[in-house]
């Protein structure tokens, strides 16, 4: 293996194959740096600068956005099963009191684990996170017929509202 | 609900755009019936104009800040499919920055990192 050394004791180590020392080859793959075994070939003072520009610079950003992500998720189901709770509890239906007890015990375990679920986002490899295909649904971009007609027909937008008023108020 | 539907898919394309906005925000997205807030709110999304995207990101109890997650995800969802999502992040960054309701803001944050991550 050639060093080359640098000025600031910069080295950058050519041919390196990836190699972990005798420490690191049963550490946990997730604790840690996970550049571990300078795969780049490239330190400095013995620091890995990859892993430190990549958990430094890039890395901030996105798991900053998961964070929010996973609150975001939390707070919805939070929210619904809050829901369910008061809708349930409103009527003191002892029909339904056994199902609420859970719910309601399950909503205050989410609660009380909010931010240990959200930590355990934030330690997903981010090198293999995905946005689900369900998040990004297909646009319909064709006028339905329906539509069209009612466009064709040169209705305002006020007239419009006043018949959808309508056909809301018989609906209820 | 088929009626329903055109209609507010005719205010989604109608050349009069203020007063589509109007009308869409003064009855659908107060409307109780969940399906219809739904519908309505993905029509002023789809608008994707200043007035439109204003209604669904500032209100709170309206578009993604709807009590009914189901709504709420929803309206997300058709925002992160516009194709030009410059004014939406630009009410989103101007939300955050400025509304004065704390949960408001963190709902924008929210999409706004959706946005950033898609």
């Amino acid at each position: 293996m050639n060093k080359i050394s640098f000025e600031g004791g910069l080295n950058i180590i050519k041919n390196a194959a990836p190699s972990r020392s005798k420490k690191n080859e049963n550490a946990n793959p997730f604790a840690g740096n996970p550049f571990a075994g300078n795969p780049f070939g490239l330190s400095f003072n013995g620091r890995i600068i990859k892993s430190d520009i990549f958990e430094k610079t890039a890395d901030t950003g996105i798991k900053n956005s998961i964070k929010k992500r996973g609150s975001m998720a939390v707070s919805a189901v939070v929210t619904s099963l809050t829901n369910i709770k008061k809708a349930a509890t409103d009527k003191i239906n002892p029909v339904i009191k056994p199902v609420v007890e859970p719910v309601v015990g399950f909503v205050n375990r989410v609660r009380e684990h909010a931010n240990e679920i959200v930590e355990r986002v934030e330690r997903i490899n981010l090198t293999q996170f995905r946005i689900p295909d369900f998040v990004k649904p297909q646009q319909n971009k064709n006028i339905s017929k329906g539509a069209q007609r009612l466009l064709d027909s040169k209705q305002t937008p006020k007239q419009l509202g006043e018949r959808l008023e309508a056909i809301i108020a018989n609906a209820a | 609900m088929r009626e329903i539907e055109e209609i507010i898919e005719a205010l989604t394309h109608h050349e009069d755009s203020e007063e589509s906005i109007k009308v869409l925000d003064r009855i659908g997205t107060n409307c109780s019936d969940d399906e219809v807030r739904e519908l309505t709110a993905r029509a002023l999304a789809q608008r994707n104009e200043h007035e439109s995207l204003k209604v669904l990101i500032v209100n709170k109890g309206k578009g993604i800040n709807d009590l009914s997650p189901k709504v709420a995800m929803s309206v997300v969802n058709e925002i992160l499919s516009l194709e030009q999502k410059e004014e939406a992040i630009k009410i989103l960054s101007d939300t955050i920055e400025m509304h004065s309701d704390e949960d408001v803001r963190e709902t924008a944050r929210s999409v706004r990192a959706l946005i950033e991550l898609s």
